[in-house]
């Protein structure tokens, strides 16, 4: 077909529902976060207020080179974020290995760590740091009582929030390396090992130099990942300052300068482009395929002994740490108040969920965490269906349709990842808390926020499904004279149904844990589990914050079931060694 | 639909503007004039397309003049408060009438845009 768009009526409407929707829900609220950090202060000429807002000694100040005093949070960011990357790229490419390429006892168990940043509210291993290691934690009650020395606050500030992130992080760096590393073609190794090459050599010339694409992959989504995580901050900064609670401050705080948290909110966006950048010129054009869809019967190659070695010595102890944290996480809602009395009790989980009846036998949710958690799960089934349709529609026209400006459309649909949730949610209280679309305060824009943030996953899990679907499949339908329409809703869909559902339920899990740009958006009526958890913390009831998160992550932890269950594994098949050496005898 | 199609809250647009004086409904209602041209089989092919465009946009346009002139608290600015009198209170948005024609006149300008 001829014409801008190429297509019939529904291929334009779609192209015009997605471009709409992100000019409405991204472009403008980015576009007002800009403006806002533009306009002038009252007695203040433009260029002086940007520069009173964004020449700050709080953001850029350097004291703590030549003092014991804190750092600007503009450094304070980019150094937490730099090595919370580097951390987490390191310890996933040791779990990626050692799951893969050893035979490791636990593997199986080791591949659940994929699930945990997903299921786990932002805050929990922030909890967990503060029952091991905080003033009352069981490690400085230990060496108080064994050798008299008081650890103190050591972990509020770069130490906590570092710790607290490498835990958060690591499982995703790892989840996106296992998949690089999964992915090698054995045979390039086998090559190397043909031309007498040592196994380190190989895997230091041929392996590693594969893998720089997926490094630097992880890197950056841990790097964004970090940039943008409030709750670990506002848990341990104490008195270290990032970007994202500095944001949070200026809005909820006395100061209540939208002009300061929009100069902040656009740092905190450049470096997150800036990072997108620098891995693009890392990675760079060149080549790093190494499946071509022909024959390839390769085995796996065991690491190199040093290599092994050094990926045990790192990874086995993270996983201890990392159990014991979610372990002592999870153990603060039984206890009455943790190191003082341990008592068991469940009046944490009492005080959240307490059911009662009524005389005439009528059920009242007594709990205080009802409300939140009915409003949160309510929202986010709502934003789910429409984060998966939106997402795979976008899908569909960027995979099959060929049209003016489809390069423009996928970059901005994609803009949304790259934009801290943060950014997200200061730019949604400014620009819809005035006309011409007054929704801050209403449960829709707690919806738009969620379907935004979440695109990239319908997204991304439609285009993987789409990929795998031959052309020829909607092209049939459209011989048989289907409309676009029909081709999609009778030929594709029925196919795309594991994307469907993955897309599903990664956007209902996604929006009940989300917390850094909702808190910016939440109100009385429509408060969210997150919230609500954070409000307990910042007021020092841990008990109830860790039942609630308790609750939170058996509910998350149900629906990624529900993925396995209805999508199952994704199988790379490979030949195992025991087949080839079977082979040979034969 | 309202239980109520006649009240001035659940009625359709051509309702509200008649019976209820909300004339800020007819740019509207003209839009959508604008844009019937383009449904007509007698109409050029060739000429459909940019009365679906024109009408589309210009509805769309509408309905964000309409929002920037009316806010949660009535009118946004004084002079249309002085010249029209006062609205009261209004809704948070738009409802589901304003996003059902959102959408629609987003179809009509994407229709013609093919």
């Amino acid at each position: 077909m001829k014409g801008y768009v190429r297509g019939d009526r529904f291929v334009a409407g779609v192209i015009g529902l997605l471009v709409a929707c992100i000019v409405v829900f991204t472009a403008w609220p980015v576009g007002t976060v800009l403006a806002q950090m533009l306009a002038p202060r009252e007695g203040l000429t433009l260029a002086a207020s940007f520069g009173v807002r964004i020449l700050d000694g709080k953001v850029w100040g350097l004291a703590c080179v030549t003092s014991s005093a804190q750092c600007g949070v503009f450094w304070n960011t980019l150094l937490l974020a730099t090595a919370t990357a580097t951390a987490a790229t390191i310890l996933g490419l040791c779990f990626a290995l050692l799951v893969t390429r050893t035979q490791m006892p636990g593997r199986r168990a080791m591949r659940l760590l994929t699930v945990l940043p997903i299921i786990t509210p932002p805050f929990v291993i922030g909890l967990g740091l503060i029952l091991i290691f905080g003033r009352s934690g069981v490690v400085n009650q230990a060496v108080e009582a064994l050798f008299g020395l008081q650890l103190g606050r050591w972990i509020y500030g770069f130490n906590g929030v570092f710790l607290a992130q490498v835990f958060s992080f690591t499982p995703t760096a790892f989840l996106v390396l296992i998949g690089v590393v999964e992915g090698l073609s054995p045979t390039l190794e086998e090559a190397s090992l043909t031309l007498r090459a040592s196994p380190m050599r190989s895997f230091r010339t041929v392996t590693l130099p594969l893998m720089l694409p997926g490094l630097a992959n992880a890197f950056l989504v841990v790097f964004v990942e970090s940039l943008a995580d409030f709750g670990n901050p506002i848990v341990l900064g104490g008195s270290f300052g990032v970007l994202s609670t500095e944001i949070f401050f200026a809005v909820v705080g006395a100061q209540q300068d939208f002009g300061r948290a929009a100069a902040l909110a656009l740092l905190m966006l450049v470096l997150a482009l800036g990072a997108f950048l620098i891995q693009r010129l890392v990675v760079g054009t060149r080549s790093y395929v190494s499946m071509t869809g022909k024959g390839d019967a390769g085995l796996r190659q065991p690491l190199p002994r040093p290599v092994a070695r050094l990926a045990y010595g790192i990874a086995v102890p993270w996983a201890i740490l990392t159990i014991a944290v979610y372990g002592m996480a999870l153990a603060g809602g039984f206890v009455k108040v943790w190191g003082r009395d341990w008592t068991f009790t469940l009046d944490h989980f009492r005080r959240a969920f307490a059911l009662e009846w009524t005389r005439d036998g009528a059920l009242i949710f007594a709990g205080g965490a009802w409300h939140s958690l009915g409003t949160t799960v309510q929202l986010a089934a709502t934003a789910a269906p429409i984060t998966a349709a939106l997402g795979l529609l976008a899908a569909w026209v960027l995979s099959r349709q060929q049209f003016n400006g489809r390069a423009a459309l996928e970059f901005a649909l994609m803009l949304t990842f790259a934009v801290p949730g943060t950014v997200i949610g200061v730019a949604y209280i400014l620009t819809y808390n005035v006309p011409p679309l007054e929704i801050t305060g209403t449960a829709f824009v707690l919806i738009a926020c969620f379907v935004f943030r979440n695109l990239p996953v319908g997204l991304r899990s439609g285009m993987a499904a789409m990929s795998q679907l031959d052309r020829s499949l909607d092209e049939a339908a459209l011989t048989l004279r289907a409309s676009t329409f029909r081709a999609l809703r009778t030929v594709v869909l029925p196919l795309l149904r594991p994307a469907i559902v993955t897309a599903l339920v990664y956007a209902f899990v996604r929006a009940m844990t989300t917390v850094s740009a909702v808190i910016f958006l939440v109100s009385a009526e429509y408060e969210m589990a997150t919230v609500f958890i954070i409000n307990r913390v910042i007021n020092g009831d841990y008990g109830l914050a860790i039942a609630y998160c308790a609750v939170l992550i058996a509910l998350m932890t149900a629906a990624i079931g529900l993925i396995q269950l209805v999508v199952g594994e994704r199988q790379l098949g490979r030949r195992g060694a025991a087949a080839e050496i079977r082979g040979a005898r034969a | 639909m309202g239980a109520r199609p006649g009240e001035a809250d659940e009625a359709s647009a051509l309702w509200q503007a008649l019976a209820h004086r909300r004339f800020w409904f007819w740019p509207i209602i003209a839009a959508l004039l604008i844009a019937l041209p383009g449904a007509l089989p007698m109409v050029a092919r060739s000429r459909q397309a940019g009365f679906l465009v024109t009408g589309g946009l210009a509805g769309l346009a509408a309905i964000a003049i309409q929002g920037l002139a009316i806010g949660v608290q009535g009118w946004s600015w004084p002079v249309l408060e002085r010249s029209f009198g006062d609205l009261g209170d209004r809704q948070f948005g738009v409802g589901l009438g304003g996003v059902v024609a959102v959408l629609g006149f987003l179809f009509l300008a994407t229709d013609g845009w093919q």
